[in-house]
C-alpha cells in the first residue's frame, strides 16, 4: 500500500514535465500586430521541415497555375450551379478549419479561417488589419500539420504583395520624398515575385519536400490584373502527392519601389501578406 | 396507500441512487442543466414514492414557508425578461428555462426528503461530493498542465491563444480549461478556481479527524485537500491564493471560536460591523444611482468611488433605475454579442447580476432563501443530529460558495464556444440549494421536536 502511495505522489511531477504542447501556440499580446512594419514578420520554421530533403523544383507557370476566374479547369465542381462566385465566397465554403479541427490552432490558423481580406476579428481592436493576415518576408515560413492528408488535388492561396509605407520614401519616378503613410505607391507599383511553395510529404525515408515555383507579376494600377488580392491555385492532380505533413512559402522579388529607393539610399522593406491557404478535397487523419 | 408503504423496503436503494446522483452533479457530468433538472425531478418522485410513510404532513407546511422565496426566485428567473430574451437568441434552450422551476424546486424538496430519510447521512454525502469534485479538479488540472505546463498563468502572463484565426479575448493567464460535457472549454480563471476552492473546504474535517483513530477518513480528507491545493497552486491566480487565505481564516475562526468564547464574540462583532457597512454601502450605492443624492457626486472621493472607477462601471448599469419599468422583472442585456437590447455587461458578481437575471423580486427571493438558510445553521448546530465537524464543513462549503459567487463569479463562459451559463444553471448552485434546504429542514425538525417535548413535559407536569 505504501509503495503504491509513493507512486501516486509522482503523478503531479510527471504532469509538470509533460507540459508544453499547446504552449507553443501562445503568442505575446502585441506580437505581429505592431505599427512597426518589421515587427510583424511571421518567420516560424519547423526544424524538421527546414532540414528535409527536397526533390527538384517544378515550375507551375507552364499551365499548372490558375487564377480564380479559371478555377473550373482544375476544380470540376466549379461548373456546377451554386459554385462560389468570388474568392470571398470560396473562402467561406472551402476554408480548411471546417475540414479538420487541427487547422483551428495557433497563429497560423489565420490562414485557414476562410477570411480572404483585411479586417480581422478581435475582441479589443476593431480595425486590426495585421490580425487578418500573416505577413512574411522573402526567407518565408513553414507550417507543420498535426495529421497527414489524403491525396492532394490542388493547392490554393490568397495573398498580396506590399512594401513598407510607414517610412519616408520616394515614389517611383520622382525625386520628391513623401512622408510615411502618404505613399500609396507602396501597394500600387510594378513588381515581380517568384513564389516558392514547398509541400512536405511523409515517405518511408522520412519527410520529402516538393517545391513548386511560380512567377507572378504585379502592375502599377492594382496589385495584379484588376484584383487587389491575388488568388492562385496550383494543379497537383498529376503529382500523386499524399501524406502531406507540412508546407512552406518563400519568395524572391524584383520590386520597382524598393529598387528606386535603394538608388536614393533608402531601404524599404518588402512583404507578402498571406490571407488564406486551401487544400481542397483532402481528408486528414 | 398500503401498497405504497410496502415500497418503503426499497428506500435504501433510492438513497443510494441519490448519492450517485450527487456524485454526478459534483462531477459536473455532461454539464447539462436539463439533465440535472430532469434527474432531480425523477429522484424526487422516487423519494416520495418510496418514503411516503416518512413524510410528516405536520412539519411540511412549516418547511414549505421557507421555500416561498425560492419559489419566487425560480419563477421570476425562468420567465423573466432576461431568460426569455436569451432563449430567443439561442443562448439558453427553452428546456433549460422549464427546468429552472422543475429542477431547483424538486432539489429543495429532495433536501426535505433526505433530511427525514433514515438511510441518508451527511457524512457519506460529503465524501461522495468531495470525491467527485476531486476527480473533476484533477482532470481539469492535468488537462491545463499538459497543455500549457505548471504555473502557466505566471510564465505566460500576457500571452494570447489563437483559435480559428481569432485571438482570444483575454490573455492565457485569465483563463483555464474545464471539462464541460465531453469536451474541454476555456473558461474564466475565476470559474476554474471555484471548484478547487469548494473542494478545499474539506480541510475543515481535517481539524477534527484523528490520524490514529480514523486513519482511512483522515487519509481520504488529506487527499481531497491535497488535490484542491494542487489545483490552486499549479494554476495560480491572485484569487486562488486569496481564496486559500480566506478558507484558512475560516478554519481558524471555527477551530478557536469554539474554544474561546471571547474570540467568537469578537468575530460576531466584526461580522455585524461588516454587515452594517455592506448594507450602508449598498443602500447608498442604489440611492446615488437613483439620483436621490446626486449632490454627493460633487464630492471628489465619492465621485471616484461610485462614478469614475471600475467598480461603478461594472455595477452601476445593473442597479441604475432598478425599481422602474421593465427592469423590475429582470432585464435583457447585451452579453455575448450585439443584437440584444441594452449595452449592459455581466458584472462578474452574481449578487449584482441576479438583479438583471431575476429582477428585484427574484433576487430578493434568492437573498431571503440564502439568509434563512444561513440562519437555520443556528438550529442545525443545536440539533446535534449530525456531528459538529460535518455541520461545520457544510457551513464553510456554503460560506465559500456564496461569498465566491457574490463577488467573483458570474457563471460559465466559453471563450471560443457559444456557451453561456449563469450561476443558477450550474451544478454547484443545485448543490447549494440542496444543502440549504437540508439544513433548513433539519433545524425545523429540531424546533418541532423541542416543541413536542415541551408539550409532553407540560402535560406530565399537569
Amino acid at each position: 500500500m505504501k509503495s503504491k502511495l509513493k507512486y501516486l505522489t509522482l503523478l503531479p511531477a510527471i504532469a509538470s514535465i509533460s507540459c508544453g504542447y499547446s504552449a507553443s501556440y501562445l503568442v505575446p499580446g502585441n506580437q505581429y500586430n505592431s505599427p512597426v512594419f518589421q515587427e510583424n514578420y511571421y518567420n516560424h520554421w519547423d526544424a524538421e521541415l527546414k532540414n528535409a530533403t527536397k526533390v527538384a523544383a517544378k515550375d507551375v507557370n507552364d499551365g499548372k497555375i490558375t487564377k480564380f476566374d479559371d478555377l473550373e479547369k482544375i476544380d470540376p465542381n466549379f461548373v456546377l450551379p451554386g459554385a462560389p462566385e468570388s474568392p470571398e465566397e470560396y473562402g467561406v465554403e472551402y476554408k480548411m478549419n471546417s475540414v479538420d479541427d487541427m487547422f483551428n490552432y495557433g497563429y497560423q490558423s489565420k490562414l485557414f479561417d476562410g477570411q480572404m481580406v483585411c479586417g480581422a476579428q478581435d475582441g479589443h481592436l476593431q480595425y486590426a488589419y495585421q490580425l487578418g493576415r500573416v505577413q512574411i518576408k522573402d526567407s518565408g515560413f513553414s507550417i507543420r500539420f498535426a495529421k497527414e492528408s489524403s491525396e492532394l488535388h490542388y493547392f490554393a492561396m490568397q495573398f498580396k504583395s506590399s512594401t513598407d509605407n510607414t517610412v519616408d520614401c520616394y515614389p517611383v519616378d520622382s525625386d520628391e520624398i513623401l512622408p510615411a503613410g502618404t505613399n500609396d505607391r507602396a501597394l500600387f507599383h510594378n513588381s515581380t515575385v517568384q513564389l516558392n511553395v514547398t509541400l512536405y510529404v511523409k515517405t518511408s525515408n522520412g519527410i520529402e519536400g516538393h517545391p513548386y515555383t511560380a512567377t507572378i507579376e504585379f502592375d502599377n494600377n492594382h496589385t495584379n490584373d484588376g484584383h487587389f488580392y491575388i488568388f492562385y491555385a496550383f494543379d497537383l492532380q498529376e503529382e500523386n502527392l499524399s501524406r502531406l505533413v507540412g508546407a512552406s512559402v518563400t519568395y524572391t522579388f524584383d520590386d520597382e519601389l524598393v529598387n528606386w529607393n535603394k538608388q536614393k539610399g533608402i531601404d524599404v522593406d518588402h512583404a507578402l501578406f498571406l490571407y488564406e491557404m486551401f487544400l481542397p478535397y483532402t481528408s486528414w487523419n | 396507500m398500503q401498497k405504497l408503504k410496502t415500497l418503503g423496503k426499497y428506500a435504501p436503494a433510492i438513497t443510494f441512487l441519490a448519492f450517485e446522483f450527487f456524485a454526478l452533479m459534483a462531477f459536473n457530468y455532461s454539464g447539462s442543466f436539463v439533465l440535472f433538472g430532469s434527474l432531480t425531478l425523477a429522484l424526487t418522485v422516487l423519494l416520495i414514492l418510496f418514503n411516503i410513510a416518512e413524510i410528516k404532513t405536520k412539519g411540511l407546511s412549516n418547511v414549505a414557508l421557507f421555500f416561498i422565496p425560492l419559489f419566487l426566485f425560480v419563477l421570476l428567473t425562468a420567465f423573466g425578461t432576461y431568460s426569455i430574451a436569451h432563449a430567443k437568441v439561442g443562448d439558453f434552450s427553452y428546456a433549460e428555462l422549464v427546468f429552472i422551476p422543475l429542477g431547483i424546486l424538486p432539489m429543495a424538496f429532495t433536501g426535505y426528503m433526505l433530511s427525514v430519510d433514515k438511510h441518508f447521512n451527511i457524512k457519506t454525502f460529503l465524501i461522495v461530493v468531495f470525491s467527485a469534485l476531486s476527480v473533476y479538479c484533477l482532470i481539469n488540472l492535468f488537462y491545463n498542465i499538459i497543455n500549457f505546463g505548471a504555473f502557466y498563468p505566471v510564465i505566460y502572463k500576457g500571452y494570447y491563444l489563437y483559435y480559428g484565426g481569432v485571438r482570444s479575448a483575454v490573455p492565457v493567464n485569465e483563463f483555464a480549461y474545464t471539462l464541460e460535457g465531453f469536451k474541454f472549454i476555456e473558461v474564466d480563471m475565476n470559474h476554474y478556481d471555484l471548484y478547487p476552492l469548494l473542494l478545499l473546504t474539506s480541510s475543515v474535517m481535517l481539524m477534527y479527524l484523528s490520524p490514529r483513530k480514523e486513519k482511512k477518513m483522515f487519509i481520504t480528507y488529506c487527499a481531497f485537500t491535497f488535490v484542491a491545493l494542487l489545483s490552486l497552486v499549479l494554476v495560480p491566480s491572485t484569487l486562488a491564493l486569496g481564496g486559500i487565505a480566506f478558507i484558512a481564516i475560516l478554519l481558524l475562526v471555527i477551530f478557536f471560536g469554539k474554544k474561546f468564547v471571547r474570540a467568537r464574540k469578537v468575530f460576531k462583532w466584526i461580522l455585524v460591523i461588516f454587515l452594517i457597512l455592506f448594507a450602508l454601502g449598498f443602500v447608498g450605492f442604489i440611492m446615488v444611482h437613483q439620483n436621490f443624492m446626486s449632490g454627493l457626486a460633487s464630492n471628489a472621493f465619492i465621485n471616484r468611488l461610485f462614478f469614475s472607477n471600475r467598480f461603478a462601471k461594472m455595477y452601476s448599469p445593473l442597479v441604475d433605475n432598478l425599481f422602474s419599468g421593465e427592469k423590475f422583472l429582470g432585464f435583457a442585456v447585451e452579453t455575448l454579442g450585439p443584437g440584444l437590447y441594452e449595452e449592459v455587461h455581466l458584472s462578474g458578481s452574481f449578487l449584482f447580476d441576479s438583479f438583471m437575471t431575476s429582477g428585484v423580486l427574484g433576487a430578493l427571493g434568492l437573498f431571503a432563501f440564502v439568509f434563512f438558510g444561513f440562519k437555520a445553521f443556528k438550529g442545525y448546530f443545536k440539533s446535534h443530529r449530525d456531528e459538529f465537524r460535518l455541520q461545520a464543513t457544510l457551513l464553510v462549503f456554503l460560506v465559500v460558495y456564496v461569498v465566491y459567487i457574490s463577488a467573483f463569479d458570474a457563471g460559465e463562459y466559453a471563450l471560443y464556444y457559444n456557451i453561456y451559463k449563469p450561476i443558477y444553471l450550474t451544478a454547484p448552485f443545485m448543490l447549494m440549494i440542496f444543502i440549504f434546504s437540508y439544513v433548513l429542514c433539519k433545524s425545523k425538525a429540531q424546533v418541532e421536536e423541542q416543541k413536542a417535548e415541551e408539550v409532553e413535559v407540560n402535560e406530565e407536569q399537569a
